[in-house]
């Protein structure tokens, strides 16, 4: 079932050694630390062998979609991200990468061996932390426990340039934030590829709300590789709202390094023509008495094809563990496909796991029920799938995220609502 | 204290060898050689022999599925292996002709009586050839064909020639080709257009010889209309050294056919069992796969059904107990290929002690088609802090037209269950037993009759001083 097609990796210059030292050469300013890190970094791409990129963790992706071959640059790192946010406390830091290596290097230091979700796209995420170019920085101190809010926008580069984000959150023990993450490209015909690694730390007590919504340019490629460890008693509420691209890798994953740690973990993706989303997720009990939830629903139209795999796995430590992970698909079409691979992975035996999948189709009698009430075919299947996508939708805390998110799911349907 | 093992299975049954002398033997080790050797032996037809040729070049050429199946199948050293054992190449008719050891393995392990009692027909598989084969003689008359691979293929080559290899390809895992290559024994059974046969035919497979292989390749056949029950059982002394079994399984149902097909599988601890089975399901036939796997070191399988024709419907249930040093590695393929078809699969895994047990599915649906249905539950239950389990389901759907649904759960036996039952009087060792039956009662029931009788044979389950 892997797909055999052969990944040429030459094709890019982003894969040249010369390339590398170039890049090196300019970037020779920055702290030692991050110059090793780099070097290494390229290091390990360099040795990563075909093998390894047909393996599992690959299953059922049309991998040749996932290539860098026609992208020679790196996108200019001063337009992406852009900070919306409104912050009267000072010690709150919260800045783009570039400033924080020219100023305080020594924060993104204690992230230097940081790991990645490892759930597959080593290629990139090896390529993210070589050369990535900007991205985020956040450092709650601890004694905010007042809820913060945080918006940001990536900006997905324009065509032929790649731009590599490496993004570190920090929540001290028992500080709160909401973060808002858009991904949105201004030039609409852009094939510009994004690769997003970012790395959460969140301290004991501490609550993360994170809203992440990507409305790309059609013909971009994305790829978000997200890492989350959460120490005890944390709580991390994360909701993924996937619309554009042509194609997605998206990797999630939650460790649960210490008791009482809850990690919920909600996305939805509304496909249509033929796009493709590859999501991996992976719940790690590593700690007794921690809970994670995972729900994911897609919604396939015409010719797009999505592939959920999701692993739980409790480590013989982890006893008392709960952890749940469905996953529910509507194809609207004959041509579109959905892929599951629900996994889990049980060492402890005081354990309750489960996991469902299910695919299906429109309930056909909603379906009548609304097409004898005047309301077109069109407009029908896209209010049942909105009610399929609400249960996510439900979880976003800001009505207007909410409604922005309603609209980019009607737009799929060449459907405007006024909802 | 939670008693280690609440489960008593009888292992021990099947834990007995008597020193044999064979007639044939092709030597330890594979090679081209020891491939002709047995082919000469059958005195085989060029085809088989340029067959297994072919299919010896394949396995060489497969590498070990390792990058997904566990480690533990490198320890598998094919060059210690003996290929081929056998005292003769024709099974006697009558219970009297077979040679007194073999003869005395199979009584120990109660086969005559077990054909008296209920089967239509019987096989005794020693090493590599049958011992015994016999069916009652009003089948025969109806022209059911019950006889081993070797009879099958020199006998009848018109019917067995068209399916064989056909739904098992030779390439289709490195397994499969080394049966492919070395196969030997099995049964080949054709059933003629509705004909029912109302007593299951059993086959029963004995290693008795250390490092031996055991590759016997099955085939049945049931033409339109006509429905059949085959039961296997599987046993094997305990060795220090480890033992292979590597079976194929082929089933063709024709048109409005039904074929179920049981196993129990009580290999001894140090038998790898890696079995390809795989069911073709014309159209509005029904293929059941019941499957039951208690022993064996490590047992990878996945029984298959592929529906090629309209309203056929494969199902497979599956019991597995994987106790300390045992990885029960088992699951199910359904692939749709024919419009309103449809799959069911239950499976329901124990481990014990340090056992591990995983479940692995593939359910395809591609989107040309109409209303496939599937339904999938596993459900693990883990005993002790040690034990684990593991679930890898693929579903693949394409289309608007289908519905497909999977559930997993993964539990231990509550407290409260523990508790309610101490609460009436019994001990904490009895709740557990009581509640492990219960978990796997669900599926037992579901089994015919005849089978339940040999299934309480091979797994005592010990519920001692349970309740009225």
């Amino acid at each position: 079932m892997i797909t055999e097609e052969k990944i040429k990796s030459s094709d890019s210059k982003l894969f040249t050694k010369e390339h590398f030292e170039n890049f090196s050469a300019q970037h020779s300013w920055e702290p030692g630390w991050l110059v090793d890190s780099r070097k290494e970094s390229w290091e390990k791409f360099t040795l990563i062998e075909e093998d390894d990129l047909k393996n599992e963790k690959w299953r059922f992706s049309p991998r040749s979609r996932f290539g860098f071959s026609n992208h020679q640059n790196l996108a200019n790192s001063a337009l992406s991200p852009i900070f919306k946010y409104n912050l009267d406390a000072e010690d709150i830091i919260c800045d783009s990468v570039d400033n924080i290596l020219l100023e305080q290097p020594e924060l993104i230091s204690s992230f230097a061996n940081a790991s990645g979700p490892n759930l597959g796209a080593s290629q990139a995420y090896r390529l993210t932390n070589t050369y990535f170019n900007n991205g985020f920085f956040i450092k709650i101190p601890s004694r905010h426990n007042e809820s913060f809010r945080i918006e940001i926008n990536h900006n997905l580069p324009s065509s032929n340039e790649v731009s590599f984000h490496r993004n570190f959150v920090s929540l001290e023990d028992f500080a709160e934030l909401t973060l808002v993450e858009t991904f949105s490209g201004d030039k609409p015909e852009s094939n510009g590829i994004l690769s997003n690694l970012t790395h959460f730390k969140i301290g004991k007590g501490a609550k993360l709300n994170r809203i992440l919504i990507q409305n790309n340019p059609d013909k971009s490629t994305f790829y978000n590789l997200e890492n989350f460890d959460l120490h005890a008693n944390s709580s991390v509420v994360n909701v993924e709202c996937y619309t554009g691209s042509s194609e997605s890798r998206i990797e999630t994953k939650g460790n649960l390094l210490e008791p009482g740690s809850s990690f919920e973990n909600f996305t939805f993706i509304s496909a249509k023509s033929e796009q493709l989303f590859d999501q991996r997720t992976e719940q790690h009990h590593i700690a007794p008495h921690c809970t994670s939830n995972l729900l994911c629903k897609n919604v396939l139209q015409d010719e797009a094809k999505s592939i959920f795999s999701g692993l739980i796995r409790v480590d013989p430590e982890a006893q008392e563990t709960n952890a749940l992970q469905t996953n529910r698909n509507l194809l609207l079409s004959k041509e579109a496909e959905a892929d599951s691979l629900p996994g889990l992975e049980i060492l402890a035996n005081d354990v309750r796991c489960t996991h469902g999948a299910t695919t299906s189709r429109l309930n056909q009698e909603e379906l009548f029920y609304l097409l004898s009430r005047g309301i077109e075919k069109r407009s029908a299947e896209s209010l049942i799938s909105l009610g399929f996508l609400e249960e996510i939708i439900d979880k976003i805390p800001d009505e207007d995220l909410a409604t922005k998110t309603r609209n980019l799911v009607c737009s799929h349907f060449n459907y405007s609502s006024h909802l | 204290m939670i008693n280690p093992n609440p489960i008593e299975v009888d292992r021990e049954k099947g834990n007995f060898h008597y020193n044999t002398d064979y007639e044939f033997d092709a030597g330890v080790g594979l090679s081209e050689d020891v491939v002709k050797y047995i082919s000469d032996v059958k005195g085989e037809d060029n085809w088989i022999k340029d067959f297994r040729i072919k299919a010896l070049k394949t396995f060489e050429k497969k590498r070990m599925p390792t990058h997904w199946a566990t480690k533990d199948l490198e320890n598998i050293d094919f060059d210690v292996i003996r290929y081929y054992l056998s005292k003769g190449q024709m099974p006697s008719r009558s219970w009297e002709e077979v040679p007194d050891d073999v003869k005395q393995t199979f009584e120990r392990l109660g086969i005559p009586e077990q054909e008296r009692k209920f089967l239509a027909g019987v096989e005794a598989q020693f090493d590599s050839e049958a011992a015994y084969s016999r069916m009652k003689d009003d089948l025969a008359e109806k022209g059911v064909i019950f006889v081993g691979s070797t009879e099958g293929l020199k006998d009848h080559p018109e019917i067995f020639k068209k399916w064989f290899g056909k739904v098992i390809p030779t390439s289709d895992n490195k397994f499969s080709a080394l049966n492919s290559a070395v196969f030997s024994g099995g049964s080949f059974i054709y059933v003629p257009p509705g004909v029912k046969l109302e007593q299951p035919l059993q086959a029963y497979f004995r290693i008795n010889a250390e490092n031996f292989g055991q590759f016997e390749r099955t085939l049945i056949i049931a033409d339109e209309g006509a429905e059949i029950t085959y039961m296997e059982g599987c046993t094997a002394p305990k060795f220090e050294t480890s033992t292979l079994h590597s079976a194929v399984v082929e089933l063709v149902a024709l048109k409005g056919a039904k074929i179920q097909y049981i196993t129990v599988q009580n290999w001894s601890n140090n038998v790898f069992n890696l079995v390809t089975k795989r069911a073709m399901a014309h159209e509005e036939s029904e293929v059941r796969w019941i499957d039951c796997n208690i022993g064996s070191r490590l047992t990878m399988k996945y029984p298959g059904v592929v529906l090629r024709g309209r309203k056929a419907r494969g199902e497979v249930l599956s019991i597995a107990l994987a106790n300390d040093g045992q990885h029960q590695d088992t699951g199910a393929k359904m692939v749709h290929a024919a419009d309103e078809t449809s799959s069911n699969v239950i499976s329901k895994s124990v481990s014990i002690g340090e056992g591990r047990s995983t479940y692995r599915g593939l359910v395809q649906m591609p989107g040309h088609l109409k209303q496939c249905k599937n339904n999938t539950e596993c459900d693990a239950l883990l005993i002790n802090s040690d034990s684990q389990t593991d679930t890898y389901p693929a579903i693949t759907v394409q289309g608007e037209d289908h519905s497909v649904q999977h559930e997993a759960s993964v539990s231990k036996v509550s407290a409260e269950q523990i508790f309610y039952m101490q609460q009436r009087g019994l001990s904490e060792a009895d709740a557990m037993s009581m509640c492990v039956n219960g978990f796997v009662n669900d599926l037992i029931r579901e089994f015919p009759m005849e089978y339940s009788v040999e299934l309480k044979r091979l797994i005592d389950m010990e519920m001692e001083g349970s309740v009225g």
